[in-house]
């Protein structure tokens, strides 16, 4: 497989992972503790595996990449993030942090989606 | 200034999605039907999503219209790779498309490949690859026409695999992928543990993580994607890796360097990995013939082992990837290949190589006629179905 191929099959991944995170900061910036339920679990679940077991879920393991490519955060609890999403808390610390993961991961489908239509600049 | 933007741009944006829809063709061959619905949803999707960002309040902290516009920019990528790819696809599809459209649809049938059958063009500026979202292949213009390198199709059929969730088949696979995952990452912190102190730490630290994320990243994906190839086509798929090393290859060797020789594994790990699923297969007799040759051609580009490649890629990993690969696949009841397997497409691209060596200068006149025969024999196929 020539290139393209292996970004397309990351584009889609990356996309939904930003996605989630997004939806979460919108859903908790606008209705905090009422904000949708299943997005919530769904990225709670996520980072939990995050922390306990990256190897045991494929989205789990692209996000440790994407952070240990990008160096960031690297000693984080992510099970203190999941148990805050899962309450609700739209507190700036935790908005921060959710923003934090989904400037990273933008940063990342970004350039994902240059390599797939060969615009990037290297 | 983000709600005066997306109130001219979003209408703008969703009628033009929906302008990409009327432009999907109307009269196309069914094997073209699966990729028509997949463009249709997606666009869906896309307008969907413009339409949720009108519906998010104008007022609120930063961070909000940070999401809110990072949002706008996946929706548009998303429009332009669906308008850049599927919809120009299917608006520029002709007869060599419908060719290798039938030829693919029989090789999945020969083989049980256990996906919905990918659309093929051939519209590739980049050699093989496939679009797993839309699940479509992408080869060159000539390429259905010849057949030394059409067992890179069977390399192409194993990404999709490892794709889809909640498959009660296709987890087999993903299972024993994961599985790798983890043997990787426990292979390469004991590397760390042993041989950082000794060798300075830093440095050594670094490439080690480097190795670590490209074959969690790119290159067990890679290495599935051969092995799903060699083991339900066989010796081909190991030939046509030879051709394209010693057409377009690089150092067999190489190591990554930050820069260049990311997201492939070196060549020749990748022929260590086909050669032990072929010996696994009951090709010896194949393997054998292939790794001389491999040799060989090793001698002609004077390429060479490098330090540090077999801590990159050791035996102990290659065997553990083969190993699980091929646990997986057989768990999900593909046809594996074996030395009497008898199916039409399979035969021909196994008896393309053998003239291919038996006789080299006159091969091509052999292969004209095998080209045209395959072509026959899936028309047929495709009219009988």
């Amino acid at each position: 497989m020539s290139d393209p191929g292996l970004y397309t099959h990351l584009y889609a991944q990356l996309r939904d992972c930003a996605e989630l995170i997004d939806q979460v900061i919108i859903d908790l910036e606008c209705k905090g503790r009422n904000a949708g339920k299943k997005e919530r679990e769904t990225l709670a679940g996520l980072l939990r595996t995050l922390q306990a077991a990256p190897t045991a879920n494929l989205n789990a393991m692209l996000l440790v990449n994407v952070l240990r490519e990008n160096r960031v955060a690297a000693n984080a609890n992510w099970n203190e993030l999941a148990d805050a999403i899962d309450r609700g808390d739209a507190s700036q610390t935790v908005i921060g942090r959710l923003e934090e993961l989904a400037r990273v991961l933008e940063s990342e489908r970004a350039d994902m989606h240059a390599r797939m239509h060969g615009s990037h600049a290297r | 200034m983000l709600d005066e933007y997306f109130q001219g741009t979003l209408p703008q944006l969703i009628e033009r999605a929906r302008f990409l829809k009327g432009k999907i063709p109307r009269s196309l061959p069914r094997d073209y039907g699966a990729l028509v619905r997949t463009s249709e949803n997606e666009l869906d999707d896309v307008i969907s999503r413009l339409r949720n960002l009108r519906d998010v309040p104008a007022a609120g902290r930063r961070a909000l219209h940070n999401a809110r516009l990072r949002q706008f920019k996946r929706a548009i990528a998303d429009l332009d790779h669906i308008e850049t790819t599927a919809i120009a696809v299917l608006n520029r599809a002709h007869k060599d498309d419908h060719h290798a459209n039938r030829l693919l649809y029989r090789i999945c049938q020969e083989i049980s490949h256990p996906a919905l059958t990918p659309t093929v063009t051939t519209l590739s500026t980049s050699y093989f690859y496939i679009d797993t979202k839309l699940n479509l292949m992408f080869i060159p213009p000539a390429e259905g026409s010849f057949l030394l390198h059409l067992p890179d199709l069977y390399h192409e059929l194993g990404h999709p695999l490892l794709t889809h969730e909640n498959h009660p088949v296709l987890d087999k696979l993903r299972t024993q992928y994961l599985a790798c995952m983890a043997h990787i990452h426990d292979y390469f912190a004991s590397q760390r543990a042993r041989e950082g102190p000794r060798r300075g730490p830093r440095a050594f630290k670094d490439q080690i993580d480097l190795w670590e994320l490209l074959w969690s990243k790119y290159w067990l994906t890679e290495f599935f994607c051969d092995l799903y190839a060699v083991l339900t086509l066989g010796p081909a798929f190991a030939w046509s890796h030879l051709h394209l090393y010693l057409k377009i290859g690089g150092n067999a060797f190489a190591l990554p360097d930050g820069l260049r020789n990311l997201s492939h594994p070196a060549d020749d790990a990748r022929m260590r990995a086909i050669l032990e699923a072929l010996r696994r297969s009951g090709f010896q007799n194949d393997a054998a013939e292939i790794s001389r040759r491999w040799l060989e051609a090793l001698e002609l580009t004077t390429d060479s082992l490098v330090p540090d490649y077999m801590h990159c890629y050791p035996d102990e990993l290659i065997t553990s990837v083969v190993e699980k690969a091929a646990k997986g696949i057989a768990d999900m009841e593909c046809r594996l290949a074996r030395p009497g397997t008898s199916d039409p497409v399979h035969l021909t691209l196994n008896e393309a190589w053998r003239k291919f060596w038996c006789d080299p200068g006159s091969y091509h006149m052999w292969e004209a006629r095998a080209v045209q025969e395959l072509f026959s024999l899936c028309e047929g196929s495709a009219a009988g179905t």
